[in-house]
């Protein structure tokens, strides 16, 4: 404890809040655009990922998610984009599966045959080079392996899909959190998984052979925690269900160089959840723990204001869920009110934003959402898209 | 159902039970937020304990038939201006034995038990007449409430609403917390509702609890493994408007690698070791939270007191300081004056009640301070202290006297309360 104490008051509501559609369908489950994929380019195009699926809602145990995928048809990712700093967006003619194609995903591809590097040197300090850090073989599972695509365009057209080395770690998944630092190196902030499904851990890679492979780096966190605060007596068959102590990792670039990544915390998915904060000052090298922004809520996406706040936006599963974000003014030590930015979702069943600038003192987040409002009720509302801009202060 | 515990085998020097501390706090880990301890310049200065003069005791309740106690876990409210309400549990014994009034033995002699509770509008002074089972005075508006959310809305600020909270099978792995509540300072309560377990293997509460600024309404838990050897403190929230209590964090590590409290124990749990249990956090004008933990070989003596820390709003904990080297559990008075008093059950002879002062936020302590030690046995103790209008402690707590005609493993098992300054 540094001295810092934390001070208090009663959540707020933020003034200016802007509530809007992105993209909804009667028939679909849209969700997760925080593991699917966020950019900007370099003429400041916003482009959100989300996966979406054709779904029934006569029934919220038909589409929980880990059932979903026998209950759905037609999965697929949606890109959606923004030329107006978030304000508006093309979900009424969005792209679809902008990542398939040749070596899309990994899908169908055999590992054996796909590479581990790309064809040619790539500087990821272009503005228009976009990286997709995702992963084959499952998500979060025992099975899953980071591969990287890279966009020259701003996200127009994408190359091959190339695997990152393994470094003897049984599985990894990339939930397309990825950091550019100043000397060129791209970061792939992903999480590794024992072969038993346990032990989520967040861990860093990095670019390597002029950026056409990436090689590990370090482990963000202990591989255990001695408090065990995730521990718990789980029965739940689902991995998606159980508790994980650290996983998500997302690396930002404060103005002084260090690094800080938020990562999710979770003894339950359906709201016992919180976001904790590492840091590093040594680009990657060796991490400590920083802070745990909130009680409650992730996974938190964070964005570095130009006055050098710092705001977390997260999911906020508990009753009366919705979306909450907190304000850091001294680099995610501390952690100001929760602010409430919503409180009217229908149940559990939303959240995973991503966040940006909008201007001056105006942040946006793209999120899935469910409205206690909605006519559908399937354990909540018609899952879909919405984005939020509010003020800060 | 109700324990007690003392200290190690040998006696500590503080600087030993720091590095204890740090290493069970997780500095096997440098730079996590729970890893710190130890920081040079606390090294503990020696005085011998003090025996207290002119403190102030008197009886609150006494039957010759009844065993009155454990103050500290059924429930204690301070309610301002001088208004206290403090609960017990009486059972009814014919003091036939040490045997008869064990504490693994209480109840069998099925004369009946039942919960009392004491009002004071004079800041401890004086106490009214017992309230028998004040919870099952109910709140009519509350009658339907299954959850916290039928509740709302709730302003926890507001010094009408107190929380009260205990558990099924306390102290066992299956244990559940119940929490009530009253909205008029405990004339009236809404039904037991159940907190969730957030799957953890059980919790169980002891009447710690905390509302902090913000409106989140905080209870201090603790987990008990399946084993029923394996305690661990944990802290729950209701935010504002929320729906349930759920799980926060743990305020220790899983496993302290110093084993303090491990043991070749073939008691029940109640006698048996723990090393940290019966959490209770408070608040210091800065905004940290303290919470004071009961660690415990023999619930006969060895049992001492630990403080921890938190600077984020029970996030994240770290160990701050042993308090004594015997005596537990331990209730805190936050003076206006800032200092921390720290009144405990001392169970080893010569046995009563003990405190100790620390200037410094609970960084260290001063010497002991002897309240009473006129003690029957190991049998009493369970305080809950506060300060009075005139700087002054009091704590109220279940005693028995060496000086008692009836002398069953002790005296009669009874409510007293000691009024004392300090310095």
């Amino acid at each position: 404890m540094a001295g810092e104490v934390r001070t208090y008051s009663r959540p707020i509501r933020p003034r200016d809040v802007d509530h809007a559609v992105v993209y909804r369908r009667e028939d679909e489950f849209c969700s997760w655009p925080f593991t699917s994929g966020f950019w900007e380019n370099g003429d400041g195009t916003l482009i959100a990922n989300f996966a979406t699926r054709n779904v029934s809602y006569a029934s919220g145990d038909a589409i929980r998610h880990d059932v979903l995928g026998q209950n759905s048809s037609n999965p697929r990712t949606i890109t959606v984009r923004s030329h107006d700093r978030g304000l508006t967006w093309d979900g009424a003619n969005p792209q679809v599966d902008m990542l398939a194609g040749p070596g899309g995903e990994g899908r169908g591809q055999s590992r054996d045959a796909m590479p581990t590097m790309l064809p040619e040197p790539v500087d990821y300090t272009d503005r228009n080079v976009l990286v997709s850090n995702g992963s084959m073989g499952g998500f979060a599972t025992s099975g899953t392996r980071g591969t990287v695509r890279v966009s020259k365009d701003g996200g127009q057209t994408w190359g091959p899909t190339v695997l990152v080395h393994m470094a003897n770690i049984a599985a990894m998944t990339g939930v397309h959190s990825t950091l550019v630092r100043p000397d060129g190196r791209l970061l792939l902030f992903m999480f590794s998984i024992d072969a038993d499904n346990t032990h989520r851990r967040p861990l860093v890679f990095g670019s390597t052979n002029e950026g056409r492979e990436f090689n590990f780096i370090s482990y963000i966190v202990p591989r255990d925690d001695p408090f065990g605060n995730a521990d718990g007596a789980y029965t739940d068959p689902s991995v998606a269900f159980v508790g994980h102590r650290w996983f998500y990792p997302r690396g930002y670039l404060l103005p002084s160089g260090r690094i800080i990544c938020v990562v999710r915390c979770q003894r339950d998915p359906t709201g016992v959840m919180w976001s904790e904060l590492f840091h590093s000052d040594d680009g990657g090298g060796t991490w400590h723990f920083l802070s745990r922004i909130n009680d409650f809520g992730a996974p938190a996406s964070l964005v570095v204001m130009p006055d050098g706040r710092v705001v977390a936006i997260y999911g906020y599963r508990l009753a009366p869920s919705g979306i909450r974000a907190a304000v850091s003014e001294d680099g995610g030590r501390t952690w100001g009110p929760e602010i409430v930015v919503r409180d009217d979702g229908g149940s559990w069943d939303l959240g995973y934003p991503n966040v940006w600038h909008v201007e001056g003192n105006k942040v946006g987040c793209l999120y899935y959402f469910n409205s206690k409002d909605d006519p559908v009720q399937a354990n909540g509302g018609v899952r879909h898209i919405q984005r939020s801009i509010f003020a800060i202060d | 159902m109700h324990e007690t515990r003392t200290d190690g085998p040998l006696a500590f020097t503080r600087r030993r039970a720091l590095v204890a501390g740090a290493l069970a706090s997780g500095s096997l880990w440098p730079g996590l937020g729970w890893a710190q301890q130890g920081e040079p310049g606390s090294v503990r200065s020696y005085a011998p304990a003090r025996r207290l003069a002119g403190v102030d005791h008197a009886v609150v309740y006494r039957r010759e038939d009844e065993m009155v106690g454990w103050p500290h876990i059924m429930g204690f409210w301070n309610l301002g201006n001088g208004e206290l309400l403090q609960q017990v549990t009486s059972i009814t014994t014919r003091y036939g034995s040490a045997e008869a009034v064990s504490h693994d033995n209480l109840g069998r002699e099925g004369l009946g038990s039942r919960q009392l509770a004491f009002r004071s509008t004079d800041h401890g002074r004086t106490w009214g007449e017992p309230v028998t089972n004040m919870m099952e005075r109910a709140d009519a508006s509350q009658r339907e409430a299954t959850t916290m959310g039928d509740l709302q809305p709730l302003d926890f600020l507001d010094p009408n609403v107190i929380v009260a909270n205990n558990a099924t099978n306390f102290g066992a792995p299956t244990a559940r917390t119940n929490v009530r509540l009253s909205k008029d300072k405990g004339r009236t309560w809404g039904p037991p509702i159940q907190v969730p377990l957030d799957n953890m293997v059980s919790n169980a509460g002891m009447n710690s609890s905390l509302v902090r600024p913000d409106g989140t309404s905080l209870i201090w838990l603790m987990e008990v493994g399946p084993t029923g050897w394996d305690r661990h403190p944990c802290l729950f929230a209701l935010p504002p408007g929320g729906h349930d209590y759920h799980f926060v964090s743990f305020i220790t590590p899983k496993v302290d690698p110093f084993a303090q409290g491990s043991g070749d124990y073939t008691s029940t749990f109640r006698y048996g070791g723990h090393r940290w249990f019966y959490p209770r956090g408070y608040m210091l004008p800065s905004g940290r939270m303290l919470c004071v933990l009961r660690c415990q070989r023999d619930p006969r003596g060895i049992m001492w007191t630990e403080v921890h820390a938190s600077d984020d709003g029970g996030r994240t904990w770290r160990f701050l300081s042993r308090v004594n080297d015997f005596g537990a559990p331990g209730s805190l008075v936050v003076k206006r004056d800032g200092r921390l008093v720290m009144v405990y059950g001392y169970r080893l002879a010569p046995q009563g009640v003990r405190a100790k002062v620390s200037s410094d936020g609970g960084e260290t302590w001063g010497p002991e301070l002897i309240v009473r030690d006129d003690g029957g046995s190991w049998d009493l103790g369970y305080p809950n202290a506060w300060e009075l209008d005139d700087g002054r402690i009091g704590a109220l707590y279940y005693f028995n006297s060496k000086d008692d005609p009836v002398q069953a493993g002790g005296g009669v098992r009874h409510i007293a309360r000691s009024i004392f300054a300090i310095d």
